[in-house]
């Protein structure tokens, strides 16, 4: 570029383009046409590769979204879960206090602590104990007066409740029929209650009710205990017994009810 | 004559390439001046002074074709072309990568400063005209090192094979 040729060559150019430029002006249609032919693959590649591209990175983003999504979902689930808590456990506390209404007894609210369930026990601990007036043989209710246990031993906070589908408990109660037969209602391996000693002249009908007789100490009688799912009886035998099916489940309750006077007017 | 006819041929050949493909690409691999890249390896490493009017043409082409408005591009290339050539004469002698990586910067730094003062010019008669993105200018930057790099090493590496051959 160099040298006497230099602007001459730049005239040369200048001519050049100035012819170039109308002559790609005119053959405009026809030079498109003609790239056209290898310009469609290649621009279709490209698009082809953006496009995926795009969608790739969309999927990352939806990716994102989703797992936004199920961490609200997850939070929400657990506050939908406390909420459903408080209204069981508003429920039975209105239950409870109806039957402490209707009944006349005093009463106290425990929280269930901690708990032992298995096939040879059912038990669990009260957050109340000997500071608030709790003794062992005091009966544990729920809703309107269902029993679902004794207490069996007691620290100053705390009370171990024995179900009374557990084997090592045994009730004083009465059987909700014609002649209201007294028996003992003792614990099940499992959830049920067998009711012994109950004489073989005694009727005893599947769906009667059983309740607590009160002739023990620190019981009141007529908590609902159970009703009788099965009869047993043998006519060789002195006595004929029961399976008794208990109306509430342990396991569902999260506060109980300790009797600790009953009828306190 | 030969070497004009495959000089033309091997442009539109590269025209097709970074009108087609490369613009097609997902951002920002449609940034890639693979036509500056070209040129500014082949004149300044090969010396082939002539492919210089490859910026012009292609500067041309884009504005003709309305591909960008006109005539931005036109200009801004002719001043890369006469970018180059100048700096080849006072500055970039050395043939070595460092060399061509910081021609091939240069020619497109002043390629992006001409169409930013034209883009800029333009926008005081006419508000409709985009402003430059100057995040173009640091993709092509760095894609312009990429490419460079790659045509020093492979072309190179080729242009020994076939010699050796021979």
């Amino acid at each position: 570029m160099t040298g006497r040729r230099a602007p001459q060559r730049l005239i040369v150019a200048i001519i050049v383009v100035a012819v170039a430029v109308p002559a790609v002006l005119f053959f405009r249609g026809a030079l498109l046409r003609l790239f056209s032919f290898a310009e469609k693959p290649l621009s279709g590649t490209a698009t082809w590769l953006t496009d995926r591209t795009i969608a790739y990175c969309e999927a990352l983003e939806a990716d994102e979204d989703v797992s936004k999504l199920k961490e609200e979902r997850d939070l929400f689930a657990l506050k939908a879960a406390e909420l459903e808590q408080f209204r069981d456990e508003n429920g039975q506390l209105r239950d409870e206090l109806n039957f402490v209404d209707r009944r006349n007894v005093r009463a106290i609210a425990a929280s269930v602590v901690s708990r032992e369930l298995g096939d040879r026990s059912s038990s669990f601990v009260i957050d109340r104990g000997s500071a608030d007036g709790v003794v062992p043989g005091m009966a544990i209710v729920v809703g309107e007066g269902i029993l679902v246990g004794k207490v069996n031993q007691v620290t100053q906070a705390t009370a171990t409740v024995t179900s009374t589908s557990d084997p090592r408990t045994a009730t004083a109660v009465t059987l909700l029929n014609q002649t209201r037969t007294l028996g003992l209602a003792e614990g099940m391996n499992g959830s049920l209650i067998s009711l012994q000693y109950i004489p073989n002249d005694e009727t005893m009908n599947v769906n009667d009710l059983v309740v607590t007789s009160g002739l023990e100490e620190n019981m009141i009688s007529g908590l609902l205990v159970g009703v009788v799912n099965q009869v047993e009886s043998d006519a060789s035998a002195p006595f004929q017994k029961a399976i008794v099916e208990p109306l509430a489940d342990v396991r569902r309750f999260s506060s109980v009810l300790v009797i600790i006077q009953g009828n306190s007017t | 004559m030969r070497i004009a006819l495959v000089s033309i041929i091997a442009f539109a050949c590269i025209l097709i390439i970074q009108v087609s493909f490369v613009v097609s690409l997902p951002w920002p691999l449609n940034t890639m001046p693979i036509l500056l890249a070209v040129t500014v390896y082949l004149v300044q490493y090969r010396g082939q002074y002539q492919v210089a009017w490859w910026l012009v043409g292609y500067g041309l082409w884009v504005d003709l074709f309305a591909i960008h408005f006109t005539p931005a591009d036109s200009i801004a290339y002719a001043v890369a072309m006469l970018a180059l050539l100048a700096l080849l004469r006072k500055f970039f002698t050395n043939r070595s990568l460092y060399g061509i990586l910081a021609c091939g910067l240069t020619v497109l730094f002043i390629k992006d400063v001409a169409s930013f003062a034209i883009t800029t010019c333009v926008q005081l008669f006419d508000a409709r005209v985009p402003s430059v993105e100057w995040s173009v200018f640091a993709w092509e930057a760095v894609f312009a090192v990429v490419l460079l790099g790659v045509c020093f090493t492979f072309a190179k590496r080729i242009d020994v094979l076939i010699r050796s051959q021979a």
